[in-house]
């Protein structure tokens, strides 16, 4: 490089120098003096910028996770404990629902045969002390009136019968014992007698000591008959679900499931007081089912 | 692909990486100036004017980039860059410590220019500057030394015809 040259490379050196420097002072902070190369720039890395930006954003939740994973796991406890805690609620809420659907009924059949019986309302405080009896313990005893042979029912139907009473509690025989006999008659056939004991399976009832040649059907409803003195008549037991011929052929039985669940008693009645019996209040389809009787030749 | 575009091309992208993963990860309030590791390890491989060039026009790119003060970092980076390549002229660069000490001192004396020109603008800079930005990022400039000047000397070491660029 010539002598010339080397002055006119540092001449053009100073000058654009000068011209930098003085372009500092002419692109401040907030300017719109920025030159277009700059926007250019900045378009050009800014799609770049973009992806570093999300993957930097994405990076930096990762030492966030594990930081907050104590936290959450303390939260996860809480909220564990909370759950719990709620649903102890919903069910207690629940339970609640249903004894008041429970009540609600039994309000209403107390209130329905409030012109039949006087009836007086206990609580189920525990069944079956014994292997070999179908028993329940109820929360009113002699205190309350209660005295063995009063008959014990539901909305759905009979039960059983108290058998023994302490001062405030009543032990009830229930119909499914086989030692709970009752007297009963088809609804519909009103003057077909039978009596209906319980069976090795607590399910079911069977109606025995039938006729063979009485009228008898699945889908019938047997009733108490009251002949036995004990239990009132009319009172609902079962529906007939099979008929069968006993040994011997001059007797037939039928098998009843029994309208009363048994297993899912809570709360019962207790009549303390037969009024009218049920079956002198009977609604007309009963006269239109003794009508039909007739036709069968059923016995009085 | 020809030196210096590769070195453009870096400086775009620790320019992004700059506005991008760094901000994560600021230390005492700075992140690291890449563009001036970038022209400081050039320093190491290029004589004075070259590295002068090279600092110039990349400061004068990050000035663009940025878009206010546009020559500030062209006038401190090129300064740098040729102070840089004079007083590195022979240094031993196989040695860690030459990139180290050269980083940080480079920093340094780059960080007291923006300070100064800074003032010169007009800007409200006062030179208290120099322990709340200027020292940090040296120190942060220089401890990403031991990470990068590996790749960087293998890449440069292994095409001789770089070296003469």
């Amino acid at each position: 490089m010539t002598r010339k040259q080397k002055f006119m490379v540092s001449l053009v050196l100073i000058a654009v120098l000068f011209f930098t420097f003085k372009l500092m002072f002419f692109t401040g902070m907030g300017g719109t003096t920025a030159l277009p190369l700059g926007g250019a720039v900045r378009e050009i890395l800014a799609p770049l910028q973009k992806g570093i930006t999300l993957i930097t954003t994405a990076l930096k939740n990762v030492p966030v996770y594990f930081k907050d994973n104590r936290f959450l796991q303390q939260q996860n406890k809480e909220m564990a404990e909370k759950i719990v805690r709620l649903e102890e609620e919903v069910y207690a809420l629940k339970e609640q629902e249903l004894e008041n659907q429970r009540l609600l009924l039994l309000l209403q059949y107390k209130e329905e045969k409030s012109g039949n019986y006087d009836l007086a309302m206990a609580r189920v405080i525990g069944r079956n002390h014994a292997n070999w009896y179908e028993t329940l313990l109820v929360d009113q005893g002699s205190k309350q009136g209660i005295w063995p042979g009063m008959v014990v029912v539901n909305h759905d139907g009979l039960i059983g019968r108290v058998i023994a009473v302490t001062k405030n509690t009543a032990e009830v025989l229930l119909i499914l014992d086989r030692e709970g006999a009752v007297g009963a008659r088809i609804f519909e056939n009103r003057h077909t007698p039978g009596v209906v004991v319980g069976t090795s399976n607590s399910q079911y009832l069977q109606m025995i000591h039938l006729p063979h040649d009485l009228p008898i059907e699945p889908n019938q409803t047997v009733v108490t008959s009251g002949l036995s003195g004990v239990y009132p008549p009319g009172i609902r037991i079962g529906k007939v679900i099979e008929v069968l011929p006993e040994p011997g052929g001059l007797m037939k039985r039928a098998t009843l499931k029994p309208f009363v669940d048994f297993f899912r008693l809570e709360e019962v009645f207790i009549i303390k007081q037969v009024k009218i019996p049920e079956e002198q209040v009977a609604p007309q389809e009963e006269v239109r089912a003794e009508d039909t009787l007739a036709g069968f030749g059923g016995e009085k | 692909m020809p030196y210096y575009l590769t070195m453009f091309l870096l400086g775009g992208l620790g320019l992004v990486l700059e506005a991008t993963l760094f901000s994560q990860f600021t230390i005492a309030g700075v992140k690291p100036d890449l563009l001036l590791i970038l022209i400081i390890f050039n320093c190491l491989f290029q004589d004075s004017s070259k590295g002068g060039f090279f600092g110039f026009f990349l400061g004068l790119f990050e000035d663009l980039y940025l878009g206010s003060y546009i020559g500030m970092n062209a006038l401190t980076k090129g300064l740098t860059s040729f102070l840089g390549s004079r007083l590195l002229q022979g240094a031993f660069r196989e040695n860690l410590l030459v990139p180290v000490i050269a980083i940080f001192l480079g920093s340094m004396f780059n960080g007291m220019m923006i300070v100064f020109l800074g003032k010169l603008v007009g800007l409200n800079w006062g030179w208290n500057l120099f322990y709340w930005k200027v020292l940090p990022l040296a120190i942060y400039n220089t401890c990403l030394v031991p990470f990068v000047y590996s790749g960087y000397y293998h890449w440069v070491d292994q095409d001789p015809e770089q070296q003469s660029l």
